[in-house]
């Protein structure tokens, strides 16, 4: 099948003492950063990356506010040369925590989340000028459907090949979930992207439960794939 | 009994006849074609059946006990006799209960009860067609097995070593006669003019390995027949899933089983070998 190429998705503009602080860090602007009208907004799990090489030990997090539908959590971490930071991570389902559809809640997990997601950007000099993700839900929905692959060197993998033009919006989102299931290289992979598109196959399977049927057998046939058709030094080179 | 050689199974032979690359997904990528609704109606039919079987007539002792295996379980609500005394089998610890406070389910409905477990409660337009058919179908097959004899056993297990591959069956019926026979049930919309081939092949290795002469019993929404395999088809037949047997055995015994395969490309991607997953797949391994 041949795809016509679209425009990357626009990269970040940063300025060169933050680039510096982001390439220190290891944060690729361009794989786990986007800009959400000129905010730099990091995914979370690249900070949990940050915090994991740094050696970021957290402290048992205190618990301000504990209701049903919100939570104030105080979370402190310490790098390895002792420096330390605290911060507060809140989530009120009646203002700053949204959750749609059937989607459960839990006001504790985002709590934690955005708590310490401040508390690493603070120990590596990112605080004020880089956002987490998990701090508003319009940086949620600013983020970028389909961004370029991060390569285990550190670099950015071409992205994959975009989808006709011409298709309807949903056979161009099956298209591009299809493309995505194809470039996964492992299981844990399929798995991210089945769970990174879950609101929009959710979707598709209320809209077009055709179409969903369709992603779900190349997930099946994905998953083959990567655990029972690939050589073993195929294998070796996609780990 | 297989001491680690390989296994196989009638179905799994006509498969690799058939479809060869559908067996070298099933065999070496471990991935087997879900089956369709059609396939879950003739299971459902049987077991309805069977249960039909079972309680019209009293059931044996040694009958009962190879049915309750882990591959078959005595219906609810079947009849039984123990010790001289009849008992109606309530549930798989349950010894027996009072005939009169039970109230006995036909066939038909542990037929449709099978087929709603087999398709998993799933709703689609080919399900509920099938479902349609399980009725007429189901009475059909009681009006064909009238005359058959007593019940011998069903779903028994078969199993023999062919040209170093396990081969393991379940053969459906045995009856008394006489003469005594195997029969297998086949469900189908459309009335074939003879056995379709590879259903003489399951039959024959079941003949083969039990030594009874096989029928086979076609059932459609409309009409009933039986069919005798006669022993010089039983013996073709069996010739040809020896030479199955002896090109599987070849396939697994080498390194690298995509060299195989590539000179197997599937027949017919459209068949009821494949479905959806199975397509992708077949789409990849031989470049379609």
């Amino acid at each position: 099948m041949a795809y016509n190429r679209r425009a990357a998705p626009r990269a970040p503009t940063i300025k060169p003492e933050l680039e510096e602080i982001l390439k220190r860090y290891d944060i690729d602007p361009q794989a786990d950063c986007w800009d959400c009208h000129g905010t730099l907004v990091v995914y979370h799990r690249a900070l949990e990356r940050v915090a994991a090489k740094q050696d970021i030990v957290f402290d048992v997090p205190s618990v301000l506010i504990a209701e049903r539908d919100a939570a104030v959590l105080l979370v402190t971490g310490t790098t390895s040369d002792s420096r330390r930071e605290w911060s507060i991570g809140e989530a009120d389902m009646s203002n700053n925590y949204k959750v749609g559809g059937k989607q459960a809640a839990y006001p504790f997990a985002m709590a934690e989340k955005r708590a310490k997601d401040r508390v690493i950007l603070k120990l590596i000099g990112l605080s004020g000028d880089v956002y987490s993700e998990e701090e508003a839900d319009e940086f949620k929905e600013s983020r970028p459907r389909f961004q370029p692959e991060r390569a285990d060197n550190g670099g950015v993998v071409e992205e994959s090949p975009a989808v006709p033009r011409e298709s309807s919006q949903i056979e161009k989102l099956e298209e591009i979930i299809q493309v995505a299931m194809i470039a996964a290289k492992s299981e844990e992979e399929l798995e991210n992207v089945w769970r990174e598109f879950a609101g929009e196959l959710q979707a598709i399977s209320k809209a077009e439960p055709e179409l969903h049927k369709k992603l779900v057998a190349r997930f099946k046939a994905q998953r083959v794939t990567i655990t029972k058709l690939r050589r073993p030094e195929d294998q070796n080179a996609a780990a | 009994m297989d001491d680690g050689k390989p296994r196989s199974s009638p179905s799994d032979i006509n498969t690799f006849l058939a479809e060869p690359a559908a067996w070298f997904l099933k065999r070496f990528a471990d991935y087997r074609t879900e089956s369709g609704a059609a396939a879950h109606r003739g299971s459902a039919v049987e077991f309805g059946l069977t249960y039909h079987l079972l309680h019209s007539s009293p059931v044996n002792q040694k009958t009962l006990a190879g049915l309750e295996s882990e591959e078959y379980t005595v219906p609810i609500g079947a009849v039984y006799e123990k010790d001289g005394e009849r008992y109606v089998k309530t549930d798989k610890e349950d010894q027996g209960v009072d005939l009169k406070v039970m109230e006995r389910a036909t066939g038909y409905d542990y037929a449709m009860t099978r087929f709603r477990q087999l398709t998993g409660g799933e709703i689609s337009d080919e399900i509920e067609a099938e479902a349609q058919n399980i009725r007429p179908m189901y009475q059909q097959a009681v009006d064909a097995f009238r005359d058959t004899g007593t019940l011998l056993t069903t779903q028994t297990r078969v199993e023999s070593e062919i040209e170093g591959i396990v081969v393991r069956g379940y053969l459906d019926f045995t009856f008394s006669g006489p003469p005594a026979a195997l029969v297998d049930l086949k469900t189908t919309k459309r009335m074939p003019s003879q056995p379709r081939t590879e259903h003489i092949r399951q039959v024959s290795f079941y003949s083969h390995v039990t030594g009874l002469p096989a029928k086979l019993c076609y059932v459609t929404p409309k009409k009933w027949q039986w069919f005798d395999v006669e022993p010089i088809e039983q013996q073709r037949a069996f010739r040809h899933i020896r030479a199955a047997c002896r090109a599987m055995r070849r396939i697994l015994s080498e390194r690298d089983w995509r060299e195989s395969a590539q000179l197997y490309p599937p027949r017919d991607p459209g068949s009821f070998y494949y479905d959806d997953v199975s397509r992708l797949l077949v789409e990849q391994v031989w470049e379609l």
